[in-house]
């Protein structure tokens, strides 16, 4: 029931769901993004994804979708991390779409962030200290599994999302 | 119920069995009712866009505050707030979700748009073992899913933003559009810190945040009654400032989350387990000081602004 009430959030929160179809394309939104052997957020990824990329869209499974990323290679992407705006075949929502913005690096961006800086004693340089930490989903599974809160074994492990 | 919900958020899915109940609780309807409103305050707010509204906001909080860079405790930190985050409805964001602790006595947590999330050594010191220290976290996480940031910035400047956004057509720094969405951009910065700091996001979002919280503690297996427990050792102090300030009694949310955890049926774990992990919290968090510590280098150009409020050094 927990879990259930946690897809619901997912899916309505972030319905990239609800323009992301089986069959179709899609685009990772994410910035250094892992693509997961499992639809779960603690497996050692098969390979990492940047934003960007657009992928074909194999299979779902509740909050988490099977893509196939430019080489053929497979592997599960969670709903957050897409969205249904494809930059290279345009969107139903026109340039305006919000999506599309982000894809094309309009909008709020680094640019904005340096002029809004520009005068500033502000520690920017920290805010990037703390993006240089990193934390591995293999190091996150041991973590849990150390913890006692997942199994050790790899075919436990699915509890899809 | 189900129908009209249904309805409103256009949900592309077959209804799980057993949902009915959990649409029909006062907590998680009033988590949707949030969502819902995210969804209007935000539609045209990108991924892209909250985590750079959310770095601003966070350069605020480290310009204000020293942080903690122990490098044990941090990747502790970072290991048991992401694992965390992998239970939320948004395990990803953009940047990604990073945990740093601040050496301030302060009792509070901060939780800028898009992951970047703060917690002083005042609140991690309230926390007795992993399970609760996952709690505070967990509630920080629920802001950043529930975007309670940029949710509570007034329609005005949304509607600005939203003007200058949806005008732009170009990235030329010095152009008219550019200077207006800069415009924008430092007022809307100016509202989530202004809210973050001094006025909170209010009762509602944060039983919302209580709420959603306590679902993702249950979901990664740490007890999700870690929260109220940890909102009972606060009821015992008192103050007028950071948590004081921004978030209601704290005894009042602890008697919500029961009632949440109670109608929600959610489980605890084991004695043991919890115990299990009260002891790696205690070696890698705790008694971390042992660690080699790496100090903040100084401010790369000009003084640094240290030891006024965050929010009072808006520009």
């Amino acid at each position: 029931m927990k879990t259930a009430v946690l897809l619901l959030l997912s899916v309505v929160l972030f319905s990239t769901a609800d323009d992301i179809q089986v069959g179709g394309m899609a685009t990772v939104k994410i910035r250094d993004q892992h693509l997961f052997p499992r639809p779960v957020h603690y497996a050692q990824p098969i390979t990492e994804v940047a934003f960007g990329t657009e992928v074909n869209v194999v299979d779902s499974q509740g909050a988490w979708y099977k893509v196939q990323i430019p080489g053929g290679v497979q592997g599960w992407l969670h709903s957050t991390s897409l969205t249904g705006a494809v930059l290279s075949r345009g969107s139903a929502g026109g340039e305006q779409d919000p999506d599309m913005i982000m894809l094309a690096g309009r909008g709020f961006n680094a640019d904005v962030e340096a002029s809004y800086a520009q005068g500033k004693d502000l520690r920017f340089d920290l805010v990037d200290r703390m993006e240089e930490i990193r934390t591995s989903p293999e190091d996150v599974g041991a973590f849990l599994a150390e913890g006692g809160l997942i199994d050790d074994e790899p075919q436990a492990e699915g509890r899809p999302r | 119920m189900i129908i009209l919900l249904c309805s409103l958020l256009a949900w592309p899915v077959s209804i799980p069995s057993g949902i009915t109940d959990i649409i029909e609780s006062d907590e998680v309807a009033s988590a949707v009712s949030v969502v819902q409103a995210f969804q209007d305050a935000n539609r045209v707010l990108t991924e892209t866009e909250e985590y750079y509204l959310g770095r601003s906001v966070a350069a605020f909080m480290l310009t204000g505050h020293e942080a903690d860079w122990n490098p044990g405790r941090t990747a502790y930190l970072n290991l048991l707030g992401t694992a965390l985050a992998g239970y939320s409805p948004r395990p990803f964001t953009y940047g990604g979700y990073r945990f740093v602790m601040l050496n301030s006595p302060e009792v509070n947590a901060m939780a800028c748009p898009g992951g970047l999330i703060f917690i002083t050594r005042g609140l991690s010191d309230l926390a007795e073992n992993e399970d609760q220290l996952a709690a505070i976290l967990a509630h920080e996480i629920a802001h950043v899913v529930l975007a309670h940031g940029v949710g509570a910035v007034s329609s005005a400047k949304m509607t600005a933003a939203w003007t200058t956004l949806g005008t732009e057509t170009a990235r030329h720094l010095g152009s008219r559009e550019t200077r207006e969405m800069v415009e924008s951009y430092g007022d809307i910065v100016s509202e989530i810190t202004e809210t973050i700091i001094t006025t909170g996001y209010g009762r509602n979002a944060e039983r919302s945040a209580d709420s959603l919280a306590v679902h993702i503690l249950a979901d990664a297996g740490y007890s999700p009654m870690a929260l109220a427990l940890v909102l009972d050792r606060m009821a015992t102090g008192s103050g007028t400032q950071g948590f004081w300030k921004t978030h209601p009694s704290p005894a009042d949310r602890a008697a919500w989350i029961r009632s949440v955890i109670a109608t929600s049926g959610l489980s605890e774990p084991s004695a043991a387990d919890i115990a299990r992990r009260t002891e790696r919290f205690m070696q890698r968090f705790r008694n971390a000081e042992s660690h080699q510590e790496q100090p903040e280098p100084p401010q790369p150009r000009g003084e640094p602004s240290r030891g006024g409020s965050p929010g009072s050094g808006r520009g």
